[in-house]
């Protein structure tokens, strides 16, 4: 069954990379709406190739690496398009787009070069929608601290910001609910994998305080929306804590011990 | 100045007063520490109820007053949230920093022992139920995402909290083909169960061992770009390492090694994964990772270059075990990890075994853990995820 996989792939990339393009190049009505067909009809090839595979396979492809990214493509799609058409932010299907497509590419460029050993605990039905609501939330929230170094330079120039800051906000919020839902899916599976929901693991202790303080930042801003300046410097500082419990876990003294570091 | 000061505990409340109430409670926290020296108590059943009861009528009375006093609504108000919140974010963060020592004398080496974080939960709770309390009465349906997570959130943190003295996670060591009706607490005590197990059979899987390029001198893995040469064996296939094609002529998952170096395919104990492989067309030979019973089998490429092959890694490890109950029940279940078996309010999961002996392990080791608090921990934390759904469609609504 993989071996039709290049066509459905092929047609998927296809089509969402014209999508991305046109998306890049030219912001009128009519390429909009060229570009919603263009995305859709490339997702629908890629649902088209899962419906087949399952059938073929007779289990649900979500067993082996390269089954799991077809379905990392397939939710980021999905995603993507119901946000962009809720909020009516282009530049979110266009991120979530290209990161399915990176998924797709790799599974056609690379299919058999990834490592295939996947440990016990790690063996999971939690692990794909843990890891995926996750990098949702990263990307929300990356995107708000980007806000925030603009309208640290905008204030710099003495231009308004409360537009930008209102803009941030939502983003925030959209990006702090996927990063509970992450939280509460990976307390949900340790309970399964480890036998407790939380253990003040490193990277729960890290994921608490990332969380903790986009709540800070929430709370802050609902009390007293005029004072800018200070919450622009925390929404900016807030990602530098997320991005410690992401990648900077590894190498802090304290995480030596964490269950999260695979080696 | 003076004027400052002099308006700085006077009423309306506001930051100031928050921080320095959580500098307070952060202080007094230590020294607690530092003079008692021993862990914060864990209340247990009935006394967890009791004390659950008493804190909700605690803030039901301070809600009540709400109207007649200013520090209790100030109790509710965003500086009150910053400062409950900060402080137990500050002690994360001191905990995420400093390595903590479980068994350790509590403090900052040894927070979820400490008074430190007892005062920081209980002020956070007290502040989340009140918040929660002032949008619950008088209700209005707008404020339900704010319900759902306020309100979650308290009841996922009181019950885990309070429930934490009831928590029991016992270790329970199994040996194949003998009944165990018995497990072991952290202090070692053993303790009678309910029912008992049977180890008919501890099952592991490996991977197909991977393969890498070491110093014939030191035996490391050496490296190309930081990058160390390992790769999944190319089973069926070659592969290009660091400019050698590495060819697999035969691959064995269950081999053992005959005289003259030369390894058969057998079930025998101790069997393991065995490779002929060929570098480059030209060298042939075989690599083994070896075990408790057979020395690793190299294959030399030069001098100062061989092939490995590595210890293979689990690919799934299970338990089948035959289940007594008190009742006389018997039936057979497998225990496997991410799969524990639900029994008498116990969930038992597969955690170890051992080691050395890999697949041939006799011993299992099972974690025994009942949470009679989980439930009301779950209610929250479904609330929780009704509220990000809420917040993801919401977004921020505008205050007017």
């Amino acid at each position: 069954m993989w071996y039709y996989f290049e066509f459905f792939a092929l047609l998927s990339a296809g089509l969402w990379g014209l999508a991305l393009l046109f998306s890049l190049l030219m912001k009128k009505r009519l390429v909009k709406r060229l570009v919603e067909v263009f995305s859709i009809i490339g997702f629908l090839s890629l649902l088209a190739f899962i419906v087949l595979l399952w059938i073929n396979l007779q289990r649900p492809p979500m067993r082996t690496l390269g089954e799991t990214r077809l379905w990392y493509s397939f939710f980021l799609f999905i995603i993507g398009f119901v946000v962009y058409k809720r909020w009516n932010y282009p530049w979110f299907l266009s991120y979530s787009m290209f990161l399915a497509l990176v998924f797709v590419l790799l599974n056609l460029l690379k299919p058999e070069t990834h490592s295939k050993t996947l440990m016990p605990a790690l063996q999971s039905v939690w692990f794909v929608p843990h890891v995926i609501v996750y990098m949702i939330a990263y990307a929300f929230l990356g995107v708000s601290s980007l806000i925030g170094f603009k309208a640290l330079l905008d204030r710099h120039r003495n231009r308004s910001i409360t537009n930008l800051l209102q803009l941030a906000d939502n983003i925030v919020y959209i990006g702090f609910g996927f990063l509970t839902l992450g939280l509460i899916f990976g307390a949900l599976w340790a309970k399964e994998a480890w036998g407790h929901y939380w253990t003040w693991d490193p990277k729960e202790t890290w994921a608490f305080i990332t969380w903790a303080v986009y709540m800070l930042y929430m709370h802050l801003r609902y009390h007293k929306p005029h004072k800018t300046a200070q919450h622009t410097r925390w929404l900016a500082f807030a990602f530098l804590i997320l991005l410690i419990a992401w990648f900077g876990i590894n190498f802090l003294p304290a995480a030596q011990s964490s269950v999260h570091v695979y080696s | 100045m003076n004027n400052n000061v002099r308006k700085f505990w006077r009423q309306p409340w506001g930051y100031p007063e928050g921080i320095l109430l959580a500098v307070g409670l952060f202080i007094t926290g230590l020294a607690l520490d530092f003079f008692t020296r021993t862990p914060i108590p864990k209340p247990t059943f009935p006394f967890n109820i009791s004390l659950g009861a008493l804190l909700i009528s605690i803030l039901a009375v301070l809600h009540f007053y709400r109207k007649s006093s200013r520090l209790i609504r100030w109790m509710s108000s965003v500086p009150a949230a910053i400062s409950a919140l900060g402080l137990f974010t500050l002690l994360s963060v001191l905990m995420g920093l400093i390595p903590q020592q479980a068994a350790g004398a509590p403090g900052l080496f040894n927070m979820l022992d400490s008074w430190a974080y007892l005062l920081s939960y209980a002020w956070l709770l007290i502040v989340l139920g009140l918040s929660a309390l002032k949008r619950i009465r008088p209700f209005k349906l707008k404020h339900t995402g704010y319900l759902l997570n306020h309100v979650g959130l308290w009841i996922a943190l009181a019950a885990a909290g309070l429930g934490a003295g009831d928590l029991s996670r016992l270790n329970m060591y199994l040996q194949e083909g003998q009944t165990t009706w018995y497990a072991y607490n952290e202090n070692r005590t053993r303790i009678e169960l309910p029912f008992a197990f049977k180890l008919k059979d501890f099952v592991l899987e490996n991977y197909p061992a991977k393969i890498a390029l070491i110093s014939q001198g030191n035996s490391e893995i050496l490296k190309q770009n930081g990058k160390p040469l390992i790769a999944d064996l190319p089973v069926d296939d070659s592969i290009n390492m660091a400019g050698y094609n590495i060819r697999t002529m035969t691959y064995i998952s269950n081999a053992i090694r005959m005289k003259e170096n030369h390894f058969q395919p057998s079930q025998d104990t101790g069997a393991v994964q065995a490779a002929m492989m060929s570098i480059n067309g030209v060298r042939y030979g075989w690599v083994s990772p070896g075990n408790f019973m057979y020395a690793s089998r190299l294959l030399s490429i030069n001098d100062s270059i061989a092939l490995a092959m590595l210890k293979p890694e689990p690919k799934r490890y299970a338990s089948e075990v035959e289940v007594f109950s008190k009742n006389g029940n018997r039936f057979e279940e497998v225990i496997e990890v991410n799969k524990p078996l639900r029994i008498e309010g116990w969930k038992v999961y597969q955690t170890d075994y051992d080691q050395r002996f890999g697949r041939w392990s006799r011993l299992s080791v099972l974690e025994l853990v009942r949470d009679p608090w989980l439930p009301v921990v779950y209610v929250g934390l479904f609330m929780m995820i009704a509220g990000a759904f809420w917040l993801i469609f919401q977004g921020k609504t505008r205050k007017s």
